[in-house]
């Protein structure tokens, strides 16, 4: 059985201004023991999503459908009393921002042993001794010592591994993770990425990353739901993503991480005889790629596919008819030396997503075509 | 903490200088003397006694005197002899004027323990209770318990002590006499005019712990409470509480401050022997003296309590005064 | 090679903090500079770079005249500006302007995008008000905002747009000096893309010197001629970019470059990660030598005890000296080849 199933998830806020659809129709599945990554730009919904999860979505929210199947039974219908008992013990998070997601009145000590104690009783020297053992396992030093220590006192990223080891205390099967690394710095993201993919080996947890970086996609998760505008837009595993992606909006994220490529270009400058410090004018670096246009506001939903103004496969029926997250047999390069072509079945919300596969492969070769479709398609709005 | 406390006592020093300053000022520019009541006295005893008493002097000299362990005149301080050398740097406040035998360090003594029971038990039921009722109003926001405390606490600000004080006399001594309707002598004495203290105090506390847990609700760090599997009361006793009790014990010193100036009225309505009462009769008979000492003493107390609420607040806060690790 | 236009030479930082709830006494400072050197030119690029807490911001506050350094000298154009008196500061604060790290709190919430964008000229009193508003035209069409922004408030924007905002208002008033401090950080990376490119955009169109500070190297990359990599309040690497990424030598700056995930799951699999270990020092106790020592895991390939009882300063490492770092290992390096 799936260990945990999203299907279908609509989510909507009542506001003075009349309703604004924020999540509609989230899906994906996470399985035992993987990291599913839900990638997508601030404002796609993701947090609500994961809080839709752990039942603590905030007042006026409202669930119009879908199911969350947490071992096949529906946690939108649990009562308040049920709720607790999921919470922290079947369903941990780790929040966006540690500063605030820690009381700042009560001990390190205090808050871990809460963790604890909502689900079984125990002694007070065994909880201290479970919190400082759970301390020393996300890599905090003198854990006995920092246990005494108020969250004022700890470092940013000390925070996010105490937020980290809280949720870890009750040994939850699933472990949401909302964007733990955008508030640290490089190094802090490479050592909490690190500690999670070594906690989700060893407690064979199923970890959901939530991420806006596709670089962390690529580090950490097994496989990938794209959110758009409140939708998944496509659901793949991490290699299938990165090889063929099958939606626009994908592609154009994929196009915009910084990649090898990305690293390969600056050598390039590297080894181009540079003396003194200015480099020539030719030597400028080339524009970054982003997608033209922005997100739309959950206000202003465009009709149709969501993604359909910014989208340069864009057709008439795009702004008509919305597409559906369907699974599609698409034939795809399984190697792309090789150029033998597979046949497989992939989850996408496209209605162009052949042409949108082509597009992708034919883009190893160079980026270029498929950044001309994308400035074709802008210019006659600008 | 060190520093602050510092910081506090300048504080006192200077306002007391100020408050005596124009207290005293205030008391010798309103007409009337000490003696306007002793009907019939001779022109020549009333001079004689206000030479005694220093009345005849500039007000300056009179003011200097009453401070300064200084002998400014013949007599020594307000005539009673060379042996007399006192002002209130030796915490000597002189003798009172009008029941001339005793010290105002004496009837200090004896009304101030009064008057502290009174405001001590005042605190101690309203703040406990506002702090109850204010955190059930915010768990039970927006439902009728909401609402009627609601009523409940706009009434307690909107009237002044006295309005509660003389209603609940009216109710609770005369119309249904469950307590006494004046006097100091068992704790059944106590309850109305400790009620009638407090209850505004009570109505504030409930107030400012409603919406600092309300405000607390919809922070993050509740959510990770939630999130944890906590149940409802924990997330708000524990959680939302905590960080809302903050601003309710920094508002203790505001709050005894009001507590003193309330009682000054609630003792007088209850005919109370406590210090309020005096201070009331003696400016009502310019009992210089008296009332410059009680003023004194009260400038000094609620300086001190806001200090104190001060200093126990960033006390319980961890993050005043101490230092970020990096 | 193009003129120095702001220089600054072993600027040092400390900060005076109490110590302690009960010990007001014990007074406690923090290093957070310590012997900094940097050149910025016109139309050049200086990324610096180094995780929070390595004082890049304190620099940054620095150069434009928000703190005062302990020691050191910032000079533009020959002109010492950190003995300056504030009004002595007031001509030089229009040639070096500064967007800030939170970009939502350097917009006044209640302030519309006009009247954020005309208080420079306000401030400054120049122009006519006609004139104003033209050039705020103007720079709000420079930083992609069209005329529908044009009275809006800070929280009817999106974060990128907020950015835009606070860097067409940096530009209100000309200035030669940009000092950028993590403009992109908070961004999301589609819109992270979009404000570095207008970011490459007005450097060129304005010709301007910008210090752009950030955490991550790849931020800076695109924008910038040369990177100077920070570890606790010191410069340990300096380099042409192409040089740094191709061949970085400091070994935190091995890390900083392996820290930043790719977007390819095979290269993420097959490269080779320096994941560092524990933390950094406190900045309140920095050790004898190297403060890096502790995470490093090059030290061990040369003398451990080297490097932390030693500090390594920041030396030439190629024949042009170009390239600098401040590490025991690199000069053993160096000297081998
Ligand atoms: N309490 C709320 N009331 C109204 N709209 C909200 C609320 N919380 C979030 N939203 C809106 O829902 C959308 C999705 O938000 P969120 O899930 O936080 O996005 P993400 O985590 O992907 O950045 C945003 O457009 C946001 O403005
Ligand atoms: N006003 C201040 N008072 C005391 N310490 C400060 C102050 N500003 C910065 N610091 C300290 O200086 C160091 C460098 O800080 P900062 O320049 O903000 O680093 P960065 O911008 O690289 O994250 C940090 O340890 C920080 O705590
Ligand atoms: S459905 Fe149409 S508009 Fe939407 S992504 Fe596919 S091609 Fe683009
Ligand atoms: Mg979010
Ligand atoms: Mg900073």
């Amino acid at each position: 059985m799936t260990l945990l199933e999203v299907r279908n998830l609509r989510l909507r806020f009542d506001t003075k201004d009349g309703p604004l659809q924020v999540l509609d129709e989230i899906s994906f599945k996470l399985e035992a023991g993987e990291t599913l990554a839900m990638v997508g730009e601030s404002g796609s919904g993701k947090s609500l999503t994961a809080l839709t999860l752990m039942g603590l979505l905030p007042p006026g929210a409202i669930i119009e459908t879908g199911e969350v199947l947490l071992e096949g039974r529906n946690l939108l219908t649990l009562s308040a009393r049920q709720w607790r008992s999921v919470r922290g013990r079947e369903l941990a998070m780790v929040y966006q921002d540690a500063n605030s997601a820690l009381h700042p009145l009560l001990t390190v000590g205090e808050q871990l042993a809460e963790a604890i104690l909502a689900h079984r009783k125990e002694s007070p020297s065994e909880v201290r001794k479970a919190c400082a053992s759970a301390l020393g396992e996300v890599g905090i030093s003198a854990p006995e010592a920092r246990l005494d220590a108020y969250p004022h006192e700890l470092s940013g990223g000390m925070r996010q591994r105490v937020v980290i080891a809280m949720a870890l205390l009750a040994r939850p099967k699933v472990l949401i993770a909302d964007e733990p690394t955008t508030a640290v710095d490089v190094t802090m993201q490479a050592q909490i990425l690190e500690l999670l993919e070594h906690l989700r080996a060893k407690y064979s947890m199923a970890v959901l990353l939530v991420t806006h970086d596709l670089g962390v996609v690529a580090r950490a998760a097994q496989k990938v739901a794209v959110v758009y505008a409140g939708r998944t837009v496509e659901l793949a595993t991490t290699k299938e993503l990165f090889q063929t992606p099958l939606h626009p909006y994908s592609v154009g994220l994929l196009r915009s991480a910084p990649s090898e490529a990305a690293q390969s270009m600056a050598s390039v400058l590297a080894a181009s005889p540079s003396q003194g410090p200015t480099q020539s004018p030719s030597q400028a670096p080339a524009r970054l790629f982003s997608i033209p246009g922005m997100a739309p506001s959950p206000a202003r939903m465009p009709v149709g596919c969501a993604f359909h103004p910014r989208c340069p496969f864009e057709v008439a029926r795009c702004s008509r008819e919305r597409p559906e997250l369907k699974a599609w047999r698409v034939e795809v390069p399984s190697n792309m030396h090789t150029g033998l072509v597979t046949a497989t079945s992939r989850r996408a919300a496209c209605f162009e997503q052949e042409r949108v596969a082509a597009a992708a492969v034919a883009s190893r070769t160079g980026w270029h075509e498929l950044e001309q479709l994308w400035l074709a398609k802008m210019e006659p709005r600008t | 903490m060190i520093r602050a406390a510092l910081r506090h006592l300048a504080g006192l020093v200077i306002s007391v200088v100020i408050v005596l300053a124009v207290s005293f000022a205030l008391m010798h520019a309103v007409p009337g003397g000490p003696f306007d009541a002793e009907r019939g006295l001779h022109p020549e005893i009333e001079a004689n006694l206000a030479r005694a008493y220093h009345l005849d002097w500039p007000v300056w000299k009179q003011f200097l005197q009453y401070i300064g362990p200084f002998n400014l005149g013949p007599d020594g301080w307000l005539g009673t002899g060379a042996d007399r050398f006192g002002g209130v740097l030796a915490l000597d406040f002189g003798p009172s004027l009008r029941h001339r035998d005793y010290d105002v360090a004496d009837i200090l003594a004896a009304s101030l323990p009064v008057s502290f029971q009174l405001g001590a038990l005042a605190l101690a039921w309203s703040v406990p209770l506002g702090i109850l009722l204010g955190t059930l109003a915010a768990a039970r926001a927006g439902t009728w318990l909401d609402a009627l405390l609601r009523v409940l606490t706009t009434t307690g600000i909107v009237l002044p002590g006295f309005v509660i004080a003389s209603l609940s006399l009216l109710v609770f001594a005369f119309a249904w006499p469950l307590f006494p309707v004046a006097g100091w002598s068992s704790l059944r004495h106590m309850v109305l005019p400790a009620f009638a203290l407090g209850a505004p105090c009570a109505t504030y506390v409930a107030r400012l712990t409603r919406s600092g847990v309300l405000e607390n609700l919809q922070l993050d760090f509740v959510r990770t409470a939630k999130g944890k599997g906590l149940g409802r009361g924990a997330v708000i006793w524990r959680h939302a509480l905590r960080s809302a009790l903050l601003p309710v014990v920094a508002y203790l010193g505001p709050a005894s401050a009001a507590i003193l100036t309330g009682s000054l009225v609630v003792e007088k309505i209850f005919f109370l022997p406590g210090a309020g009462t005096h201070f009331v009769n003696s400016a009502l008979n310019r009992d210089y003296t008296l009332a410059l000492g009680v003023t004194l003493v009260y400038t000094v107390l609620v300086f001190c309590l806001n200090a104190l609420a001060d200093l126990l607040a960033s006390f319980l806060d961890p993050r005043v005064g101490g230092r970020q690790e990096s | 090679m193009t003129e120095v236009l702001l220089q600054v030479r072993a600027i040092g930082k400390r900060f005076d903090v109490g110590a302690g709830r009960f010990q007001a006494r014990a007074r406690a400072s923090i290093q957070a500079l310590s012997d900094v050197d940097l050149d910025l030119a016109s139309g050049q690029a200086l990324g610096l770079v180094g995780e929070s807490g390595s004082g890049k911001s304190t620099l940054a506050r620095i150069l434009v005249g928000l703190e005062q350094p302990s020691k050191g000298s910032v000079r533009l154009d020959g002109v010492e500006l950190t003995t300056l008196s504030r009004a002595a500061w007031r001509p030089f604060r229009k040639r070096i302007q500064m967007v800030f790290q939170d970009c939502a709190g350097s917009l006044d919430p209640r302030q519309s995008v006009r009247s954020a964008l005309l208080e420079p000229y306000r401030i400054h009193g120049l122009y006519s008000a006609r004139e104003r508003d033209m050039r705020c035209m103007e720079l709000l069409e420079a930083v992609g905002l069209g005329a529908e922004h044009w009275n809006r408030f800070p929280h009817e924007l999106s974060g990128g747009q907020r950015q835009r905002v606070a860097i067409a208002r940096a530009l209100a008033l000309e200035p030669q000096i940009l000092i950028l401090d993590e403009p992109v950080s908070a961004l999301d990376s589609s819109m992270r893309a979009q404000i570095l490119n207008l970011l490459i955009e007005l450097k060129r169109r304005f010709h301007l010197a910008c210090l752009f500070v950030a955490h991550d190297l790849f931020a800076v990359q695109a924008l910038c001629e040369h990177i100077a990599v920070m570890y606790m309040g010191r410069i340990v690497e300096v380099a042409p970019t192409g040089a740094l990424f191709a061949n970085p030598l400091h070994p935190y700056t091995q890390a900083l470059l392996s820290a930043v995930p790719f977007a390819d799951p095979q290269v993420e699999q097959q490269r080779r990660r320096i994941v560092l270990q524990g933390e950094p020092p406190s900045p309140m106790d920095l050790p004898p030598g190297c403060a890096f020592a502790a995470r490093c895991p090059t030290k061990h390939s040369i003398d451990a005890r080297l490097c932390e009882g030693d500090r390594p300063l920041l030396k030439g490492c190629d024949e042009t000296g170009l390239r600098q770092a401040a590490c025991h290992a690199v000069v053993t390096q160096g000297s081998q080849s």
